[in-house]
């Protein structure tokens, strides 16, 4: 935790926060400090929309550099219950990135949508909120929060509903989306297994003629089937997941949270 | 601009923590119209934002915004075609293959976006007007003009749209002309690929022409007409 | 403190007399003037029946006071847009609704912009009532924007997820929520009608007609296509002001007595 406040700034090259760094001189005596707020926090999160739920999950390791800082740190939460605990929450968000960023972000937003159903006397519904969180992030465009977010929750139909973001705002809905250090190790995964992708249906011909297996909504079980597997992939490949999987999934009977250990190394 | 960025934001040096303001900004449901940006509590913050978010300037920046990005639009006399890709990339990593590049601003008006430093197109029909298009960038630069392609993969979309460009172009084939320029874009530039979105602007509003996928209509543009010889499906 | 003062036939509720004393001469001026020169009456029908779903929707009429025969009569407008799916009518110093409804604009677009979804026609009843409240010093944390309180009542009349919604904005800040309501000069009279007439399966055209059958009953004019005007609010059309040849339809659906 040293590198973290800084007592060593000089021979420390991994991560920490800026303010730590020593004060460089210029000419004129004018003394610079280099300012650099965010810190990397790795893990991971992924998406999923399926016909009539979502799945959030996220790994619950959170490391600065080659350190662990903890081995429980939630990165998925439910926003806009009616208590601090989230009961009966519709909308669920994941962030990874810098985590002090991702913690004031998910308040902000919990906020709003508790705000929102007092001065308009309904729930906010996901596309509000969804439009809501872009118009957040871009209010920080000039200081972004270094986080890649990602909300889930049931559209106006019932079906699974999932958005994700850039660090400023920019947003689409999805049907799957993983966001984090694993990323790259889990979104071809994904493209793969939930939309298809590179698919065909076989003896449907030769070559080019070849026809793409047509997209099918997934069920529960097997979604919950293919976040685990993405997870334990990406633990065995990357260092900055691990610990914990945590999954919160959104159906029209409310949130169920499901946590199931990971590799600990 | 940081004096244009600084009027539309906080005071530099504010308070460390969050002030009174602040705090009712939290609980604020609704900010004004005008966002309030804000700001790091530094001399310059342009530099501070080309460190953390440029990847251009800065590969190893923390924070990378997707961009990249193919988009054109052409008048002629049956209306205005609008067609873009749906690619975003940050950094070499591809973000997203599925963006909707295209702004449906109401029925009658369309808008265009590429990110990082190209600009947009604004494309529309108005009673004053008739159809209209333009060029906007984030500098100020605003153009009317008949065609215009935008993007990292703006010079591949020329290319093709300069040559077969005519302004009598009937709507099947003008369709089929920007369909083909953000194909040799997507085919040619990195930055650019994805799905084609395809739009027509009409007198009495638009019409969306699909996101299709370009693979099969590379493999179709290669196969039926002969194009992309260079590309070869077979191993000798 | 509250006051009430009764400089017309109407009473006019205000908060912080010393406001209202202080500014007296222009203030009194004006708010003794509010409530005689316009009516307006306006009807909703809410919850209607699945049987007359194309008429649901609300219907805002007012009289339009030609005071000269040199008066351009367009140039009157006592119904505006606020937002597609959001129109009101006013009655009182039309200046200050237009404030109102510029600040109600305002709230409707901007509610759009982070919520991506239309403001609801009651939310927006309260913004433009917030503003209501912002007269006189300024109390702590909020700045103070007029010198004297609003001097005109608000009909609104929306559709959103709800169905048709018609709410009254009084100059208090308060508001009510109305299946028809008439308020202006000669308003007594109107609601007493609206009170016998309404039922909750009007269609939209009987509405209409219900509208300007109250109307011509309080008018001191003989009631035309010119001097009265009818909007709409409907799922399909949004706020809509009805043009010459739909108000003279109208009119001549009357039955003549």
């Amino acid at each position: 935790m040293a590198a973290l406040f800084g007592q060593d700034a000089l021979t420390d090259n991994g991560p920490g926060y800026a303010f730590s760094q020593a004060p460089s001189s210029a000419a004129g005596g004018i003394r610079e400090r280099s300012f650099y707020p965010y810190t990397d926090n790795g893990g991971s999160t992924l998406g999923i929309a399926g016909e009539d739920f979502t799945i959030l999950a996220g790994d619950t390791r959170s490391t600065s550099g080659y350190n662990i800082n903890t081995r429980y740190a939630p990165k998925v939460f439910k926003i806009g219950g009616d208590d601090s605990e989230g009961t009966n929450a519709t909308i669920i968000l994941s962030v990874v990135g810098f985590a002090a960023d991702g913690q004031i972000l998910k308040e902000r937003l919990d906020t709003i949508v508790k705000m929102y159903r007092y001065q308009h006397g309904k729930p906010m519904s996901v596309k509000a909120c969804a439009q809501r969180l872009s118009t957040i992030l871009y209010g920080k465009r000039f200081f972004p929060y270094y986080v890649h977010a990602i909300l889930g929750g049931l559209d106006e139909e019932g079906k699974g509903a999932l958005y994700s973001y850039d660090p400023v705002g920019s947003y689409e809905r999805e049907q799957c989306r993983a966001g984090g250090a694993a990323a790259s190790l889990i979104m071809p995964f994904l493209d793969n297994q939930v939309n298809f992708k590179n698919q065909y249906v076989p003896e449907s011909g030769e070559g080019h003629a070849l026809q793409e297996r047509p997209r099918v909504p997934l069920k529960r079980k097997e979604t919950e089937e293919l976040v685990r597997d993405a997870f334990t992939s990406a633990v065995e490949r990357h260092i900055e997941v691990g610990d914990g999987l945590q999954m919160l999934v959104v159906t029209k009977d409310g949130v169920e949270e499901i946590y199931s250990p990971l590799k600990r190394d | 601009m940081d004096t244009l960025v600084a009027q539309y934001s906080r005071p530099l040096f504010e308070n460390e923590g969050s002030s009174q303001e602040e705090q009712l900004e939290l609980i604020q449901t609704l900010p004004p119209l005008s966002l309030k940006f804000a700001l790091p509590p530094i001399a310059q913050p342009s530099a501070f934002l080309r460190a953390t978010t440029d990847d251009h300037s800065n590969p190893d920046c923390p924070i990378k915004i997707a961009h990249g990005t193919t988009t054109l639009a052409f008048r002629f006399k049956g209306g205005i075609i609008v067609a873009t890709d749906s690619r975003a990339t940050a950094g070499n990593w591809i973000a997203s293959q599925t963006v909707k590049k295209v702004i449906e601003i109401n029925n009658c008006l369309l808008g265009t976006m590429a990110g990082g430093a190209a600009g947009t197109m604004c494309a529309g029909v108005t009673p004053q007007e008739g159809p209209a298009l333009y060029y906007i960038d984030s500098d100020g630069t605003r153009l009317a003009g008949n065609l215009f392609c935008v993007g990292s993969g703006q010079t591949f979309a020329y290319g093709v749209l300069d040559a077969e460009y005519s302004y009598d172009l009937e709507d099947e084939a003008a369709l089929e002309l920007g369909r083909r320029s953000i194909l040799a874009a997507t085919h040619r530039d990195a930055y650019s690929g994805g799905f084609i979105n395809l739009y027509h602007v009409k007198e009495d509003g638009w019409v969306k022409h699909g996101f299709s996928d370009t693979n099969p209509i590379f493999w179709k543009t290669k196969l039926d007409k002969g194009e992309f010889s260079n590309v070869t499906s077979e191993l000798d | 403190m509250i006051v009430e003062s009764t400089l017309s036939r109407r009473k006019v509720v205000c908060f912080k007399s010393n406001t209202l004393l202080k500014l007296s001469s222009l203030v009194r001026r004006q708010l003794g003037y509010i409530y005689l020169p316009d009516l307006i009456v306006e009807q909703g029908n809410a919850d209607a029946l699945p049987q007359v779903a194309t008429g649901e929707g609300v219907i805002l009429g007012v009289e339009k006071r030609v005071t000269s025969t040199l008066l351009e009569t367009s140039s009157v407008e006592k119904i505006v847009e606020i937002d597609r799916h959001i129109g009101c009518a006013m009655s009182g110093l039309q200046a200050d609704a237009r404030s109102m409804v510029e600040h109600a604009r305002v709230e409707s677009q901007n509610h759009a912009f982070h919520y991506n979804e239309p403001l609801r026609v009651e939310s927006c009843t309260q913004a433009i009532c917030d503003l209501a409240l912002r007269f006189g010093e300024g109390a702590e944390g909020e700045e103070s924007i007029m010198s004297r309180p609003f001097g005109v009542a608000l009909l609104i009349g929306g559709y959103d997820e709800d169905g048709p919604q018609l709410y009254h904005a009084e100059p208090s800040g308060t508001f009510y929520r109305y299946d028809a309501k008439a308020i202006g000069s000669g308003s007594e009279g109107a609601q007493a009608e609206l009170q016998n007439e309404f039922h909750k399966s009007l269609s939209l055209a009987e509405a209409e007609t219900l509208v300007l059958k109250t109307l011509k009953q309080v008018m001191e004019e003989k009631l035309d296509a010119k001097n009265v005007q009818l909007a709409s609010v409907t799922k399909e059309k949004g706020f809509r002001i009805y043009a010459d040849e739909e108000m003279a339809a109208c009119v001549a659906r009357l039955p003549t007595n």
